[in-house]
């Protein structure tokens, strides 16, 4: 299998990188942990795997790099069947949750174990080490062993193990789930720099759904043990095909109800908790089918049109960038809002406001 | 009320505090430790002290003493020595103490005994004048050798026994010669024991290592539960397992009989697997184990299995990812248990003497037949003393290979 050059040009070729047909995975037998996966990933590709944990996620990617082995199903490698293939052929880079990073080996030795397990001459060893270590910007540190690095150092160690024999596919298995929030969004942003760079392809596991939005091309979001939708991060959002989707990426007004009927391009929803409204349906959906309507917080602006919500502002949070308002309908139902602050800031705790909403904004998405 | 927070005040409370709990910690420390002064460090101390102080012919005979304390070997003693001897001799007779001091002296020199012991009972009441008058009662008190071999006896404090324990001995003239041939036994000895304890060692590497990385990647129930059969040994007596051993191994036992009935072997062809070296090797080996897989174990389940699956996500063969990185992750656990059953094996007792015979007998064995059936103490306590400077030395070396902080004991 051809290696992608570290230089960076994308490999050539139409067929995928990596093919998942109809994976499923038990461990005892009789529950299945991964369902009838299938996917597709373009070489080059970022895609995330995105999950609450025992989704299915990890021992999607477990599977793929060999350290588990399908119950029925194959994945395919560079369009090769890899069932078969012990982890050690498969030529993947991978970056553990806990980096995995060899305790009794100083951060150099770490790096030339890919290599030297290949054979590699001494010369070119240290040229590639010294390299994968500039790229993650811990020159200096080559004869430190992991226990001496921070946290965030020894995640850029780990991936740069994971990258230092030029795979050209590289699997993350929640690599910065230990690190805090300002070191993780940090290196976020490196692995996007790294990806842009080696253009190597990247399947990442996270259950988190901000990561996965910032680094991902495309985003499959599983629950238990099912792709429930595959798409990028923009239409993910708008366009969330399941209520598993749109509750799990970002925050989002659901409230149940019922199908009426076709209006043009939309449906008409009456909510349990009373009032009508128009909303998009990712399905066709006949009467009476039950269904959630979602809205995101921000899609409410304040004023009236063909969805309105009238009540009365029972909270009202200054976060900064904007405040967040919750709005208590008649029947208790509560809406949140998301508005620029300066704008609304009349809007106080207790008045009467009524929120708008475009019939594209929202989804009418049935319950499975 | 504020209390001053200069550099000096804060530096004075600090160091009281740190006094306090030094004083917690020992007064936690002090039952054990006046138990284990009290009742092992002393008891050892005093044993190792007879390996080179033996002042039980001095006590006896303290005329004897001064008048030899300058003796040039190969030389017969005046009159005035001959008369502080037989002076001796008469006074520990009449006070029955001469026994003891005769039998110090048999072991220094062959025949000793008697020749004290009737020396003074034909001397009757009256000390001798000259030489002549003692060579008259015994022709050995004309040689020089016997004479010398008094001096060296009568020394309070003396090398005679590390000597004797490495197979060596002064003769005539007080030369440091090799032992007579038929009598060297302690460094063969003392090599056995090492042979065998660092082969029992190995054995329980090669045997408890798979069976330890198995437990550590077993479910802890099942691990727990399988670790019971590791740990059976440790619940039943030793007099018990090295029992069943005899059981099992000996001309007329289990696996013997079995070879037989099935026609491996025909029944003149009895494999003598017990009362020998393979005796005690097998079960050594047997009673050591646990005390190599609890550490590895410990040491295993703490590996995490991100290591494996690292190594072989970078290419790794299964072989090169158990070199290169498992293999390297376990000598914590390696190094103390080979530690632990090392030394344990070499200060093995009871085993070796119940299932040894000639050729499975240890440096212990004979430790232990020098103090209750030779009463030898002294040279007992040189033996002691040497097998535990060995071990330390070991210890050192061993630290200092496999560092010692870095080992995990369980």
């Amino acid at each position: 299998m051809p290696d992608a050059a570290m230089a960076g040009e994308r490999p050539g070729g139409t067929g995928s990188a990596v093919r998942f047909e109809a994976v499923s995975k038990s461990f005892d037998g009789t529950s299945l942990v991964v369902r009838d996966v299938t996917l597709s990933v373009a070489r080059g590709e970022f895609l995330t795997f995105l999950g609450p944990s025992g989704s299915g996620k990890t021992t999607s990617l477990m599977m793929l790099a060999g350290f588990e082995a399908p119950t029925r199903g194959e994945i395919y490698l560079n369009d090769q069947p890899v069932t078969a293939m012990p982890p050690h052929k498969r030529g993947l880079g991978f970056v553990f949750q806990n980096y995995a990073l060899f305790p009794h080996m100083s951060v150099a030795e770490n790096l030339a174990f890919p290599l030297e397990v290949r054979k590699v001459d001494r010369a070119s060893i240290k040229a590639k080490v010294d390299r994968a270590l500039a790229m993650v910007s811990l020159q200096g540190f080559e004869e430190r062993r992991p226990a001496q690095l921070s946290g965030g150092q020894q995640q850029r160690v780990a991936v740069a193990r994971a990258l230092v024999f030029e795979p050209s596919i590289v699997l993350m298995d929640e690599p910065l789930g230990a690190l805090d929030k300002r070191l993780r969004e940090q290196l976020q942003l490196e692995l996007r720099r790294i990806h842009r760079e080696l253009g190597v392809t990247m399947i990442y596991v996270t259950h988190d759904q901000s990561e996965a939005m910032t680094l991902s091309d495309r985003i499959a979001v599983f629950n238990q043990g099912r792709i429930e939708q595959l798409a990028d991060p923009a239409s993910l959002y708008a366009n969330p095909q399941t209520l598993f989707v749109a509750s799990f990426i970002g925050e989002n007004n659901a409230h149940e109800g019922r199908v009426m009927g076709r209006e043009g391009e939309h449906v008409r929803v009456a909510l349990d908790a009373g009032g009508t409204f128009l909303a998009r349906a990712a399905a066709p959906l006949a009467p009476d089918t039950r269904v959630s309507l979602s809205v995101r917080p921000e899609r409410l602006t304040p004023g009236e049109g063909p969805n309105t919500i009238r009540g009365r502002i029972e909270e009202r949070i200054f976060l900064g960038d904007h405040a967040r308002l919750v709005v208590a309908g008649p029947a208790g139902d509560r809406w949140v809002a998301r508005v620029d602050p300066r704008v609304h800031g009349g809007a106080d705790e207790g008045a009467e406001a009524s929120f708008a909403f475009s019939p594209d904004d929202a989804q009418a998405l049935a319950h499975s | 009320m504020a209390r001053e927070l200069t550099p000096p005040a804060i530096a004075a409370d600090y160091a009281r505090a740190r006094r306090r709990g030094r004083l917690e910690s020992l007064a936690l420390v002090a039952p054990l430790l006046v138990f284990i002064i009290v009742t092992f460090a002393a008891p050892i101390a005093a044993m190792l002290t007879r390996s080179f102080y033996t002042p039980e012919f001095a006590d006896i005979m303290p005329r004897t003493e001064e008048a030899l304390s300058a003796w040039q070997p190969g030389a017969l003693p005046s009159d005035a020595v001959v008369e502080a001897v037989s002076a001796d001799l008469i006074a520990a007779n009449e006070a029955k103490t001469i026994g003891r001091a005769a039998s110090r002296f048999n072991f220094e020199f062959p025949g000793g005994r008697t020749l004290l012991t009737q020396t003074a009972r034909a001397l009757g009441g009256e000390p001798a004048r000259t030489l002549a008058d003692l060579v008259a009662l015994d022709p050995r008190w004309g040689a020089p050798a016997t004479w010398a071999a008094m001096a060296l006896v009568a020394k309070r404090v003396t090398g005679i026994h590390y000597l004797a324990a490495l197979d060596l001995r002064l003769d005539d003239a007080y030369a440091i010669v090799p032992e007579r041939e038929q009598n060297q036994i302690y460094i063969t000895l003392f090599l056995r024991t090492l042979w065998v304890a660092g082969l029992v060692t190995f054995l329980c590497l090669a045997l408890g290592y798979p069976v330890a990385f198995v437990l550590a990647h077993l479910p802890i129930k099942m691990s727990n539960l399988l670790m019971i059969l590791v740990l059976l040994p440790f619940w039943t007596s030793l007099l018990v397992r090295t029992t069943s051993w005899i059981v099992l191994l000996q001309s007329q036992g289990v696996i013997n009989d079995l070879l037989v009935g099935t026609g491996f072997i025909a029944n003149d062809q009895r494999l003598a697997m017990i009362y020998n070296a393979t005796g005690t090797i097998t079960a050594m080996t047997h009673i050591l184990l646990p005390f190599m897989v609890l550490p590895l174990y410990s040491v295993m389940r703490t590996i995490p299995s991100s290591y494996a699956r690292a190594a072989r996500s970078m290419g790794a063969s299964p072989m090169t990812t158990f070199l290169r990185v498992y293999a390297p992750l376990t000598l914590p656990g390696v190094g103390a248990g080979g530690l632990l059953v090392f030394i344990l094996a070499l200060g093995y007792y009871i085993t070796p003497a119940l299932v040894g015979g000639q050729s499975g007998q240890l440096i212990s064995n004979i430790i232990a037949f020098h103090m209750q059936s030779s009463l030898n103490w002294g040279l007992a306590a040189a033996l002691g003393a040497i097998l535990l400077g060995g071990v330390l030395g070991l210890y050192l070396v061993y630290a200092r290979v496999f560092g010692v902080e870095r080992m995990r004991f369980a």
